[in-house]
């Protein structure tokens, strides 16, 4: 009959537990706190493009007096609002505007615990907002 | 004896295992709650800068500003009492003002395990600049009055 040595199987399956709960935990961990992350910088990515197509929206207006609608005019007013709200150089935006609204989309980075292949959480995260002159926001992305 | 065995290393597992779940939890609780509260201070503060520039009357402004931070604050379950909120105005736009809309708060994260004596409380903020035009709202009547809270 073969003897079975208990104590090193015990100290083994000790082991393996420790080699492979550890990661699992760690990668939990950073799922949870990179997803709560995420969410707080989309809350601002959505307030800064927020802030920025109200106050592109809110100049839309006819260049000089004329029936063509300056859009340029609104896009560098936009652009002014977000660069007093955040630092422009850590976020990338981009600004559409036509006769009617104006949208700006702003992408920031999420502070992730990892990066590369471990991360769990977009490197960018992105948001959208249009507005219209005097009708406030008309959709959010 | 050989139960007595089986049942230290049993505890010398669990007290191998267990400073690592403590620990692991602790960074959740603690990372967590910061960033749920940043998430909350961010749309306070977006909420906040709307309603400030969306008064036709100087005066109203900001107490509206105020009273819909407050508001969403709540919703949030934050007490708004702690919040350190401001409402204020710079005149560095042409055509009207800038109200800049902060809030911050100090959260106490002393109960959480390992990391709440660690690194001990924290103070969150979250601000935003939006122009109020002087032809969409006519502040310029009567001012524009500053507030905080």
């Amino acid at each position: 009959m073969q003897r079975v040595n208990l104590r090193a199987r015990r100290a083994v399956s000790l082991l393996a537990f420790l080699l492979v709960f550890s990661p699992l935990m760690v990668l939990l961990m950073s799922m949870a706190i990179d997803g709560m992350s995420m969410v707080a910088t989309h809350r601002r990515a959505l307030g800064l493009a927020d802030v920025a197509a109200r106050a592109g929206a809110a100049t839309l207006e006819y260049k000089g007096g004329g029936r063509e609608v300056d859009t340029s005019w609104a896009c560098l007013n936009a652009q002014r609002a977000l660069c007093a709200s955040a630092n422009c150089d850590q976020l990338s935006a981009s600004c559409r505007a036509d006769r009617s609204s104006v949208t700006v989309s702003v992408a920031l980075r999420p502070p992730r615990m990892f990066s590369g292949a471990f991360s769990v959480a977009p490197e960018w995260v992105r948001a959208e907002i249009t507005a219209q002159p005097r009708s406030g926001i008309a959709s959010q992305d | 004896m050989i139960r007595s065995r089986r049942g230290l290393s049993e505890l010398i597992g669990l007290l191998l295992a267990l400073p690592l779940i403590i620990t692991a939890i602790g960074a959740t609780v603690y990372f967590g709650r910061a960033l749920y509260l940043q998430a909350a201070l961010e749309d306070t503060a977006a909420v906040g800068a709307r309603w400030a520039s969306t008064s036709l009357s100087g005066q109203q402004g900001c107490a509206q500003a105020l009273e819909a931070m407050r508001r969403t604050l709540s919703g949030y379950y934050i007490d708004p009492s702690g919040a350190r909120i401001s409402v204020s105005a710079e005149e560095v736009w042409g055509r009207g003002l800038y109200a800049r809309v902060r809030v911050s708060y100090r959260l106490d994260q002393r109960a959480v395990p390992v990391f709440g004596g660690l690194l001990g409380p924290i103070t969150v903020r979250a601000g935003y600049s939006t122009p109020i035009d002087t032809y969409n709202a006519r502040h310029s009547e009567g001012g524009w009055s500053q507030c905080s809270g």
